[in-house]
Parts: C-alpha cells; sequence; structure tokens
C-alpha cells in the first residue's frame, strides 16, 4: 500500500514536472502570459509531490514495512529512532528522494519570490531548466532507483543502516546539510541558462541569484565542516580529512562556489569576467552531479561507497548533457558575452579578485585531477591505483597559502588603481603584525615552513580585518555622535555584505591556523596496558581502569575505561552489530581550546586483560568547528539585506579636505 | 573564431573524453575464474538442516555450488529467483551439489524462510563462521563453485543471475545438463 502510494508521488512529481515545462515553454513560445502564469504553479504541485513521497518513505520506515526493499535494507527492528529517521538518506534512493525534495523546496522558494516577474522570459527559463533537473531526479525514481520497489520476499527483520550510519547523531545533519548545499546551486545555474538562452547576461541575473547562491554556499560549507566532524568523532582514526573521493567531491563545487562568490563582486561593480561568471556557475552545479557520479556510482574507492547502484550510467549521462549543453551555449552566445570593461591595474581589488578565482579554479583543478586520476590510470594502464595525501598536500598547501594572502590584502585594495602611496599607509600594520608574529614563532623554535607561514598570514588577515572595521567605526563616530558599540551595529547594518564577508575571512583565517596547527604538530602514540597500569603521553597520565560490556540488541560496545589524571574518565570504545563483521571504533575525546586528547581502543583486552589504546594529541582542533561556526554566521549576516547603503558623509561635520582614513572607509565599503 | 569558441570547444571535447573514462569505469561486476579464492581448495564441514553431514573430502568428485547467504540480506533475496532457476534445473543432475549456507542469521528465521519459500536444496547453518572462513568470503551473497577436483573453479561475490550461474558451472567443467 505504502509502495504504491509512494509510488503515486513520485508519478506525479514527474508528470507535474513534464507539464510545468510543457506549459512553461508553450508560454515562452507563444508569448502568452496565462500560459506562463499556469506553468509555474506545477512547481507547487512537484513541491507537495516530495513532501508526500518523503512523508510515506519516513511513514514506512518507523512502521518497519519491510515489504518495501528499501526499507528492508536500511532498518532493523532494534535500529533506535532517530537512526531509523536518518536511513531515509542511508542509501541511494532515499538520498535521491531527500535530493528532491531539498530542489523543489529551493524551486518553491525561489518561484514564490519572484511571483511578481511570473511572466519575465528570464524567470520562466530558470523555472524550465530546474524543472528539467527536477524531472531528471524524479525519473531517476521512477525507474532505476526506485525507493519504493517492492520485495518478492518479505524478511521478518530489516538489515539496518551502515554501521557507520548508526554510531553518531550528526548523521541526522552531515548529509542534510551537504544535500541542501549542493541542490542549492541548481538555481544559480538555472538562472545562469536563462541568462545564456536569453541573451540577458548583464548583471541582472546575478543580483537574482546572489542571495540563493550564499545559502548553497553557507549549506556545503556546513555540510563539509560537519563530515570533518563526523570522521573526526566517529571514524576513529584521528582525522578530519583524509581526501576521499567523495570528500573531495563535496570540495570542488564548494572551492568553484567560493571563486564565483568573488568574482561575482567584479562583474557587478566593472561588468568585467562575465564568461567566466557563467563558466563557474555552470561547473559548480556539473561539479556537483560529478560528485554524486562518485559517491555512487562505485567507480571509485571511498570509505562512502555505501550504496553502489546502477544509476552510474544516468548520472554519466545526465552530467554529459549538462556539461556538453553549457559548452555549446557558452560557444554560442561567445560574441555577446564579451565584458565592456578591462582591468587597468594590477594593483587593484579587481585584480586581487582575479589571481583569488585562478587560485580557487587551480585548486579545483588539482583537487579534480588528484580524485580522477585513478580512473585515467585504470583506463590507459590497466592498474589500479590511488592518489593519497601527499599529492594534496604538496598541490594544495602552496594555494592555501597564497589564498590566504590575497584574503588579507583583497579587502584593502580599492577598486581600479591605487597608488603605492595608498597601499604602504593600508598594509603598514598588518604587514608589521604578520612579520613580528613570523619572527617570534621562528625565534621561539616553531617547526614546520607552512605552519609558520599560515600562523603569520593568519595574523596579517586578522589585523587588516581588525584595521578595516576600526576605521569604519572611527569613521562614523566622527560624522556622528554614536558609541562604538552603536557605531558598529550600524556599521555592519549599513553594509551586511562586507562585513558579513570579513567575518567569514576571520573564520577562514581560524580554520587555516586549525588546519595548519593540527597537521603539523600532532602527537601520535600507542599505549599498551593492564588494569591498573598507567602510562604518559605529552604530559597526560592515563591509567587503564578496565573493560565493560554494553549489550543491546542494535549493537555490542566494548569500552575501556581510562582515567586521565585531572581531566576526568574516558571511554574509547569498539561497537559490533549484527549486519557487519568488523568493529567500528568510537573515539573518546577530550577537547579543549588548545589541544584534543583522541584516545582510542585500538585492540580489545585479550587473555592477560591487557589493551592497546591510540593516544592521540591533535593541537587546536576545536577552532576548526568555531571557525566554520564563524564562516557561517558570517554568511547569515552578508544574508540580511543592508538597511541601507552606508555613505559616511564627508561634508558638514568635516569641512577641511577629507583625510584618508575618510577616503578608505568610503572607499572599502562601497 | 573568438577566443571563447575555441576555449569552449576544447572543455567540450575534455568533457567528452572525460565522459568516455568514466563510462569505462562503470563496473559490471560479472563471475571471476581468475584471482580471489579461485584455485584454492576449501576445506569444510557443515550439517544441513536435515541434519546430513557434508564435507569437502567427500564432495570430490561432484561439482558443488556454495552459495553464502542469509535472510535480512536484501541482495541474497534479489538473486533467490536466480537461484530457484538454477536449482530446478540441475536439481535431477546427480554430479552437482547445491548448498546454501548462511552466515549470521538465527535457525528460526533461515527455517521460516526455507519453509514459506520451498527452497529444495540444502541448507546448512555456519554458527562459527568456520565455513565462511575456508571460503575467504567478505559478505553476503557470495557464490563459489568448486570443481569435482575439490578446487575452487569460479566465484561470485555480488548477486548472481542463471546465466552466472551456468557459466560458473561450465568453468568446474561439470553440470551441462
Amino acid at each position: 500500500m505504502r509502495s504504491a502510494l509512494g509510488y503515486l508521488a513520485i508519478a506525479v512529481g514527474t508528470a507535474g514536472s513534464v507539464l510545468g515545462i510543457a506549459t512553461l515553454g508553450a508560454g515562452l513560445h507563444l508569448r502568452r502570459d496565462s500560459l506562463l502564469r499556469a506553468g509555474r504553479r506545477y512547481v507547487g504541485v512537484v513541491f507537495v509531490a516530495a513532501i508526500c513521497a518523503f512523508a510515506i518513505m519516513e511513514s514506512a520506515l518507523f512502521a518497519h514495512d519491510f515489504s518495501i526493499k528499501y526499507v528492508a535494507g536500511n532498518v532493523a527492528r532494534a535500529t533506535p529512532g532517530l537512526y531509523t529517521f536518518t536511513a531515509a538518506w542511508a542509501a541511494l534512493e532515499g538520498s535521491i528522494l531527500l535530493w528532491v525534495l531539498a530542489l523543489t523546496g529551493y524551486l518553491a522558494v525561489t518561484t514564490w519570490h519572484f511571483r511578481a516577474r511570473a511572466t519575465d522570459p528570464l524567470v520562466a527559463w530558470a523555472t524550465i531548466v530546474a524543472l528539467g533537473v527536477t524531472l531528471f531526479f524524479f525519473a531517476l525514481m521512477l525507474g532505476p532507483a526506485n525507493p519504493f520497489e517492492e520485495l518478492s520476499r518479505v524478511p521478518v527483520d530489516g538489515t539496518g543502516p551502515n554501521p557507520l550510519l548508526q554510531n553518531h547523531p550528526l548523521v541526522a545533519f552531515h548529509p542534510p546539510m551537504l544535500y541542501l548545499g549542493y541542490v542549492g546551486f541548481t538555481i544559480p545555474f538555472s538562472f545562469a541558462v536563462a541568462a545564456l538562452i536569453t541573451g540577458r547576461f548583464g548583471e541582472g541575473w546575478l543580483a537574482d541569484v546572489r542571495r540563493t547562491t550564499l545559502v548553497a554556499w553557507a549549506f556545503l560549507t556546513v555540510g563539509i565542516i560537519l563530515g570533518a566532524w563526523w570522521s573526526y568523532e566517529v571514524l576513529g582514526w584521528g582525522g578530519y580529512w583524509g581526501w576521499d573521493p567523495v570528500e573531495n567531491a563535496s570540495l570542488l563545487p564548494w572551492l568553484t562556489g567560493t571563486a564565483f562568490i568573488h568574482s561575482v563582486m567584479v562583474q557587478e561593480r566593472r561588468g568585467m569576467l562575465r564568461v567566466w561568471n557563467i563558466s563557474l556557475v555552470l561547473a559548480t552545479f556539473c561539479l556537483t552531479i560529478l560528485g554524486t557520479f562518485l559517491t555512487r556510482s562505485g567507480v571509485v574507492e571511498s570509505v562512502h561507497s555505501f550504496s553502489e547502484s546502477s544509476i552510474g550510467p544516468w548520472l554519466l549521462a545526465f552530467l554529459g548533457v549538462v556539461a556538453l549543453g553549457c559548452v555549446a551555449l557558452i560557444s554560442w552566445r561567445a560574441d555577446k558575452l564579451r565584458s565592456p570593461g578591462r582591468i587597468d591595474s594590477p594593483v587593484s581589488r579587481e585584480a586581487a579578485f582575479l589571481v583569488n578565482n585562478l587560485l580557487f579554479a587551480g585548486f579545483a583543478l588539482v583537487v579534480l585531477t588528484g580524485t580522477v586520476f585513478p580512473l585515467l590510470a585504470e583506463a590507459f594502464q590497466d592498474r589500479r591505483l590511488t592518489v593519497g595525501e601527499p599529492y594534496f598536500e604538496r598541490m594544495g598547501v602552496p594555494i592555501g597559502i597564497a589564498l590566504l594572502f590575497f584574503m588579507a590584502v583583497g579587502p584593502l585594495l580599492p577598486w581600479r588603481a591605487t597608488s603605492g602611496d595608498v597601499l604602504r599607509r593600508r598594509l603598514l600594520v598588518p604587514a608589521w603584525v604578520g612579520a613580528i608574529t613570523l619572527v617570534v614563532l621562528v625565534v621561539a623554535g616553531a617547526d614546520g615552513v607552512a605552519q609558520v607561514v599560515a600562523f603569520s598570514l593568519g595574523a596579517f588577515a586578522l589585523t587588516s580585518i581588525g584595521r578595516t572595521v576600526v576605521i569604519g567605526i572611527r569613521a562614523r563616530r566622527r560624522a556622528r555622535a554614536e558609541s562604538v558599540p552603536v557605531a558598529a551595529v550600524r556599521m555592519v547594518r549599513g553594509n551586511t555584505r562586507l562585513y558579513g564577508g570579513l567575518i567569514v575571512h576571520v573564520g577562514v583565517v581560524l580554520v587555516a591556523v586549525a588546519l595548519a596547527a593540527s597537521q603539523g604538530y600532532v602527537v601520535k602514540r600507542e599505549v599498551t596496558l593492564t588494569e591498573g597500569e598507567s602510562a604518559t603521553v605529552r604530559g597526560y597520565t592515563l591509567t587503564y581502569l578496565g573493560t565493560e560490556i554494553d549489550r543491546s540488541p542494535q549493537k555490542t560496545t566494548v569500552k575501556a575505561l581510562v582515567d586521565v589524571e585531572g581531566l576526568g574518565e574516558y571511554a574509547p570504545a569498539i561497537s559490533t552489530f549484527p549486519n557487519s563483521r568488523g568493529g567500528i571504533g568510537t573515539p573518546s575525546v577530550h577537547t579543549g581550546f588548545r589541544e584534543d586528547l583522541y584516545l582510542t581502543l585500538i585492540s580489545s583486552p585479550n587473555e592477560t586483560g591487557t589493551v592497546t589504546l591510540g593516544v592521540q594529541v591533535n593541537p587546536m582542533i576545536v577552532w576548526l568547528w568555531i571557525g566554520g561556526g564563524v564562516m557561517v554566521l558570517g554568511t547569515i549576516v552578508a544574508l540580511i539585506p543592508a538597511r541601507r547603503r552606508s555613505r559616511v558623509p564627508v561634508t558638514s561635520e568635516s569641512p577641511e579636505s577629507p583625510d584618508s582614513e575618510l577616503v578608505e572607509a568610503v572607499e572599502v565599503a562601497t | 573564431m573568438s577566443r571563447v569558441r575555441v576555449v569552449a570547444l576544447v572543455v567540450g571535447a575534455i568533457v567528452v573524453a572525460f565522459g568516455v573514462v568514466l563510462a569505462l569505469n562503470v563496473d559490471s561486476g560479472s563471475p571471476t575464474t581468475d584471482g580471489g579464492f579461485v584455485g584454492k581448495r576449501p576445506d569444510y564441514s557443515v550439517r544441513t538442516l536435515d541434519g546430513d553431514l557434508l564435507a569437502s573430502d567427500e564432495l570430490v568428485g561432484k561439482t558443488v555450488v556454495v552459495n553464502f547467504w542469509n535472510t535480512w540480506c536484501i541482495p541474497c533475496i534479489d538473486e533467490a529467483p536466480a537461484l530457484d532457476a538454477f536449482y530446478e534445473e540441475h536439481k535431477d543432475d546427480p554430479d552437482l551439489v547445491f548448498l546454501g549456507v548462511v552466515r549470521d542469521d538465527t535457525e528460526s528465521a533461515v527455517t521460516a524462510y526455507v519453509t514459506e519459500y520451498d527452497v529444495g536444496w540444502q541448507i546448512a547453518m555456519d554458527p562459527d563462521s568456520r565455513t565462511a572462513l575456508s571460503f575467504g568470503v567478505t559478505g553476503q551473497p557470495e557464490t563459489f563453485v568448486v570443481g569435482p577436483d575439490g578446487v575452487v573453479a569460479a566465484e561470485q561475490r555480488f548477486r548472481v543471475s542463471v546465466e552466472d550461474l551456468e557459466a560458473m558451472v561450465q568453468a568446474a567443467g561439470g553440470g551441462t545438463s
């Protein structure tokens, strides 16, 4: 019954997409506004169909309706409620259902947002494109990835989710956030394609999708950070990023998306980089599909291969059509896409953005190459190989450091051109702070060139951000009699985009510093202890107190109780699940602002009662999560509509010629 | 031709080449008669649900199809019709033994399943995983065909189709009915 209802909802969604596309297409062709207005109503139909299908899936999961193959494969009677709920995206078919729910949600919000412009051909075309993408995913569920497929033989109990997906509550957040990020890029993509089709690739469509792009970017950022956190808290290898193909697949659209968020300002401001911006939006979308293909087709070896399936060729065909379609559209519009402006000086904001973009694109290329190289090697040389951490680090670290540098310098540069004098004045303090940090670190004997450079650039960037904020507040206070907090809040409210962006940059500095410290200064040991025995690792004294075993139908957990002097008791564990052979480790972590103590149980007590513990001291890890939070906070600030463009008056209160700080405050803020 | 078009053309060509490479990598998952456990001689002895003892030594001279499965494994349910069809075709062949070995499941669930779906071939529990270990099993379903010489001739570490099974038995040099 549920199976039939669910399938019906998917069929309605598919039909709704087709009818929506047909109606809007007819409206555009016949230039009839009534059809364009009618066409957008199908977005509502499609959204409701997706909600129904998802709700039916959840009800089937909770009702243990094992006649549905997906339910039988992803929950067992012993699966706790939370993981029964999250089982809806624990495997391929359900993931596509969640994907469609998010996609239709975005589409519904966008359609509602543009309700007054329903007859605008740009909006109509964008809706057609987005409905086309929706149609593809609905069709996948109608055919090769039907989440409501019935089993010929109904099992008494289900398999239960993959052990890794039922061991930590973060699984409730990491995939949905990532999907909201991935899927959100469909909207800018649709508008970019619509701009190419209608020939309206001025700056209008960019303003239309700016907010959605930021929302998608923020979700993707959260998704990636939560993924790193999940990896750290669940996988128990002590790290948070392993350059796994599927991790890379999420990083790729993030890199091109980040590049776009920056370069879009150059187009808005100077009308330049039109081809580049459109290409970035199109590439970001293609990379999300490539990511899905890599995750779901099993072509690459990955820890994420939860559900390999037969939809690989479908995704590949879709990716091919989209990518070639994009290339053809750009080629068709090549003559009209030429930008009117050009870069006047290599020392200007737009030049810094251009370099930043090339670096992001270069980074994306490095990651893409490393991810797909094993496939190429297999195709041409017939041997399996993987590209590991050393490649990504050797290539990625210099690019990351260069990005950090341009992030510090870029916001200080004025548009168009600048004089050496201005540059000197603006960079003086931050550069000194950076240099002093460098000297102090070297004198203190800090190890690692990359680490020292990253910390110094971090100090440089933070000072330059601080300086911008201080100058802005000072300029406001000079113009109006406001207290510092009031001036600060009003300044941010007046230009949320700038200050939101700067807050994001603070988050990036925190993440960069945390990455550098945790990669460079980690201490790893293994200790084997008998009951009551102690060991000391980097100042932490650990005593093994004994073992505790928890048994539940869902899993059996062996915990090693460890007393850490001064910190209390910790319990790294290994759990075994009935549907899986190997044990799943659960680390026990003491989190501190300076460093984490990360304990894992490597081997359970043997006959002689000894256990082997992994002890890892990870410096500054917590700043990775805090930095991620700050990045999201900054994005939220940037999303708040600015109250009013903040024009600092340079007239009545300061009749004499405006001093350099006021000029800078105005310049930076515009 | 404008510069943008040239770049677009190059990008298009790269996309196509890349697509071809990816397409070549999409795995078809067919059985193998090479590598894995093929060529090795498993040593096992199981008691079937009917109480019979089946041991590798006594099965020499016969072709043995060993299918590892359980009741909660969805791919096992998926391949069940293929097993039924294959068994139906070969059940009268005296030189072919079809054995299902259950991993990680309860005997009551298995008995209920065997009764409900009328499974005709021999089914044995493998409580301590000895049999699975002797075949180097990594999951289920996995199917092995042991030749009359007692050596594994072919294996499939995923679902099997009737064609897969026929080809595997052929590779073992038996079961040509």
